[in-house]
């Protein structure tokens, strides 16, 4: 929430960041003004954001491989790029699938983002489900359409949670 | 240590501080703002060093949204909101975890398939809300 208000500051036109880039010769870039460059400030944010939270899940699962797994795969000639194929990557699978669901149903209901950087626009090229639903709802006072919009979101989430319970739970045994 | 070692440490230390000032830029740039005029934000050239003007942003500050009514009302949700939690997630999570009856997955299935923190709303945009209108 704070972070999207402070991307927005140093997002505008003659913000931090096309200060910064004139420096080195690129021109002011309509970073929350064109309907591509908006797209690119919210995943840029959204980037910025999230890196830290999937990096200390992905740490805490790496932590997790035992090391012996390597030392026998080191004593059997494999290479390290084949023990990150053979072992990293199996041991990390249900984590993978965690973090990319996860991040999908979060993205799913984006809302503090372009609420806060672009409101949805220009022309809705930045429009979400959440900020939608928000508009709807209590914008234009349509509860009956919002309130449909929302149950839609969560049949989504639930679907791809169901999903991920499977697989990820299935790890497990 | 070998010549070859070196350079990849050496590349290896720059990468991660170019993650470094990139995680950290905004954080310091936010302190930059708190402590100087509002122009000084789309200033050119830029303003890098710390302001004197923290107390004015700060009265201002107050004055428009009374800030420290808004402190004390996001620390008293989410004080009680804790303690709530706490108190009902653990049972749940013990009742859950310890015994097994008819529906058990269901439940829990419900449960994680509809936290749902958008629509519970954390205390930052039930306050931007309300301020909206």
């Amino acid at each position: 929430m704070a972070y999207s208000l402070l991307f927005s500051i140093m997002l505008q036109d003659s913000g931090l960041i096309n200060n910064l880039l004139s420096y080195i010769g690129i021109g002011p870039i309509p970073w929350l003004s064109s309907a591509s460059w908006s797209k690119v400030s919210i995943i840029l944010a959204m980037i910025w954001r999230w890196t830290g939270y999937n990096m200390v899940i992905y740490l805490a699962a790496l932590q997790n491989i035992p090391e012996d797994t390597y030392e026998a795969a080191d004593m059997d000639g494999a290479g390290k790029i084949r023990q990150f194929f053979s072992i990293t990557i199996p041991q990390l699978k249900p984590v993978i699938l965690f973090t990319a669901i996860l991040s999908t149903i979060g993205t799913l209901q984006l809302f503090d983002e372009p609420f806060n950087l672009t409101k949805g626009g220009p022309a809705d090229s930045t429009m979400t489900l959440g900020l939608y639903i928000y508009q709807n709802g209590f914008k234009y006072f349509d509860f009956n359409y919002a309130s449909a919009v929302a149950y839609v979101v969560v049949i989504i989430v639930a679907v791809l949670s169901f999903i991920q319970f499977k697989f990820a739970g299935a790890e497990k045994k | 240590m070998s010549e070859r070692m070196m350079g990849r440490t050496i590349g290896r230390y720059v990468l991660l501080a170019i993650f470094m000032v990139i995680s950290i830029f905004p954080f310091y740039w936010m302190l930059i703002g708190a402590t100087n005029h509002s122009s000084k934000m789309f200033s050119k050239p830029i303003t890098l060093l710390p302001g004197k003007e923290f107390i004015t942003n700060l009265v201002n500050l107050n004055d428009n949204i009374g800030i420290y009514r808004v402190l004390f009302n996001s620390l008293l949700v989410s004080g009680a909101y804790v303690l709530l939690a706490l108190a009902i997630s653990t049972a749940a999570a013990y009742v859950l975890a310890k015994f097994q009856f008819r529906g058990a997955n269901l439940i829990f299935f419900i449960v994680y398939a509809f936290d749902d923190d958008s629509v519970t709303g954390n205390g930052d945009s039930t306050v931007q809300i309300d301020v909206e209108f």
